[in-house]
This record gives C-alpha cells, structure tokens and sequence, in this order.
C-alpha cells in the first residue's frame, strides 16, 4: 500500500470523527504495522545498545482510541504523532547518565532524521525527560529517556490522573466533586504535594539540594495513596 | 517479549493481558486489532501493547499496569483456572 502524508492526515480526521469506514480500517490496519514494525527496529536497537546497562527498556504501541483522544485533545495530525510508537528507557541514575543515553540514542539512529526535546528545560505540565524523535520515511517514533526520579514522579501523576481526571496532566484542574470530603481533601492535598515535589525533583537533580531518598519516599506515599483509595472508592 | 494489557481506568486494574514471544510480531498485532474491536468502552479500557526483554522490565517501565494491585484481577483469574 502506497500512502502519504496527506492520505495519513485524512485517516487522522475520520479518527477524530469517529467514523472509520471500511477503507480507512484498512489504511490504519496498514499503518498500525508500518509503526509497529518500526517500533519493532527501535527496540531492537535500544535493547542491543543499553541492554547490559541494568536500565528499563520498552516499547509502547498506542492503540486506536488513545490515538484518537491525543488528536482531539492537540491541534497535531495523524502523520506528526511521534509517541503512536513510544519506547522507554529509565535510567539508573541520574542527569549524566541520561544525558549520555541520549547521545547514545542520537548516535544508534544515526540513519534516521533525529530530534531531541528537552521536557527538563521546557516541562509540560510538571512531566520532565528528555524525548529523542525518531523519523524514517513517513513514520515518527520517540524515545523517552527518565531519570528514576523523573520516572516516579510521572507515574505518580499518571496513577492520581486515574483519581481525579486525565486532563491534571496537561494542565487541567484535580476533578473531585464525587468523593467525599475526607477524600477530596486527600487527593487535592496529594496533587499539590505532587506539583511540588516535581519541583524539588528538579532542584535535586541539578545539585541544589540533597533529598533524593525523601523525593522518593515522598513519590511512593502518593502511590500507595492512590492504590489504598481506590481500593476503598472503587 | 510482546504483551497486550487491557487496563481498566476507572479502577487501575489489568481485565485482560496477553503474552506472546517476540516471534509472535504479526499475531500480536491481530490481537490488538481484534481487541480494539472488540473494546465497547474505550474511554475507560485502555488496549496496550508492549515490548521489552521481560515482564519485570516492563513493570519497571511501565508499573502502573504491572504492580501487585494492578494485576490482582489477572493474577485471580489465573488462580481460578489452576
């Protein structure tokens, strides 16, 4: 199947309206094996390069609706998504070895047009790492590169997200309207704590402070938060 | 390995996962396919799949759909069928 630009923008609207007919099923089935075969490549490459390293390494495939709901939610299209194909390294430390993970990244896709986004110096929404875009032909790919620190705090912020709503992560208010106010206080209190721990993390990482075992700690008392109210409230 | 998670927002839990060894490429994108398909709540089942070398690298990667609370509704079902 031949495709370009413009007929993976069109799919990208029929996305967005939810109305995918029978050929625009087979364009993105099409296009779902084209990104997973270079997700595929991806990891392959990463697990070779930092595989003896002691990191985690993974590759994440988006599916339909989480596709769907990015495009609704951003101005980007279809064939501009970098993270349908999204790999995962979490480092063992901290900002040295993940700025030497992502030269390494950078010189493993030598062959292919390379991007670094720095989320340190520009975070969204608190979320901090740096994402090197990978491009072959018509397709992106991204590897996120974490610090442990950067790595628990966004899923600390992803686990709360499932408590309080999804948009907490792209800037938008906790939503706790339906708990009650025992409750509501917990996660509102655990939001800020969040945002400010996100701050510290940053100061941490750069050398101005020393706190890295009670960020953690902190990080891990906001998860176990999360998972002793859903226990409850769920 | 390849793993598909079926994860349930609203109560942070695994409903589903599928394994399958690296081999198992275009399988494993038959079956996301036909999970998506067969999704009727998107908004709340999240339909992922994941590579990586092993299932403890992918919890450590991806932990929120690998922790012990996460899984219990799996590990149960694995439980029920022994």
């Amino acid at each position: 199947m031949e495709l370009s630009r413009a007929r993976i923008d069109s799919l990208g609207e029929a996305i967005k309206s939810g109305d995918l007919n029978d050929v625009d099923q087979s364009v993105f089935s099409y296009l779902r094996s084209q990104w997973a075969e270079l997700g595929n490549e991806i990891s392959n490459r990463l697990i070779l390069e930092f595989g003896n390293d002691n990191f985690g390494v993974s590759l994440r495939l988006k599916n339909l609706e989480t596709i769907r709901s990015k495009l609704l939610r951003t101005t980007l299209r279809l064939s501009s998504l970098r993270d349908v194909v999204g790999a995962r390294i979490v480092v063992n430390d901290g900002l040295i070895l993940q700025n030497e993970s992502v030269l390494r990244s950078v010189a493993l896709f030598g062959d292919y047009a390379v991007k670094i986004i720095d989320r340190r110096e520009f975070p969204s929404f608190g979320y901090r790492a740096v994402h090197v875009e990978v491009r072959h032909g018509l397709y992106l790919g991204e590897i996120q590169i974490r610090t442990p620190l950067q790595h628990e705090w966004a899923r600390s912020m992803e686990s709360l997200a499932r408590l309080v709503g999804r948009d907490v992560r792209y800037g938008g208010e906790p939503v706790v309207d339906t708990y009650s106010p025992v409750v509501r206080n917990l996660l509102l209190n655990s939001y800020r704590d969040l945002v400010e721990l996100g701050r510290r993390i940053e100061l941490s990482e750069v050398g101005v402070l020393n706190d890295t075992a009670e960020l953690f700690e902190g990080l891990t008392t906001i998860n176990s938060l999360v998972i002793e109210i859903e226990r409850k409230v769920r | 390995m390849i793993v598909i998670v079926q994860f349930r927002r609203s109560t942070g839990k695994l409903i589903g996962i599928d394994r399958f060894c690296d081999e198992d490429f275009w399988p494993s994108l038959d079956r996301l396919a036909e999970l998506d398909r067969q999704n009727t709540e998107p908004q709340d089942v999240e339909v992922v799949r994941l590579t990586s070398q092993s299932e403890a690298m992918l919890a450590r990667t991806h932990g929120n759909y690998f922790s012990e609370y996460a899984m219990s509704n799996v590990q149960t079902e694995v439980v029920k069928a022994e």
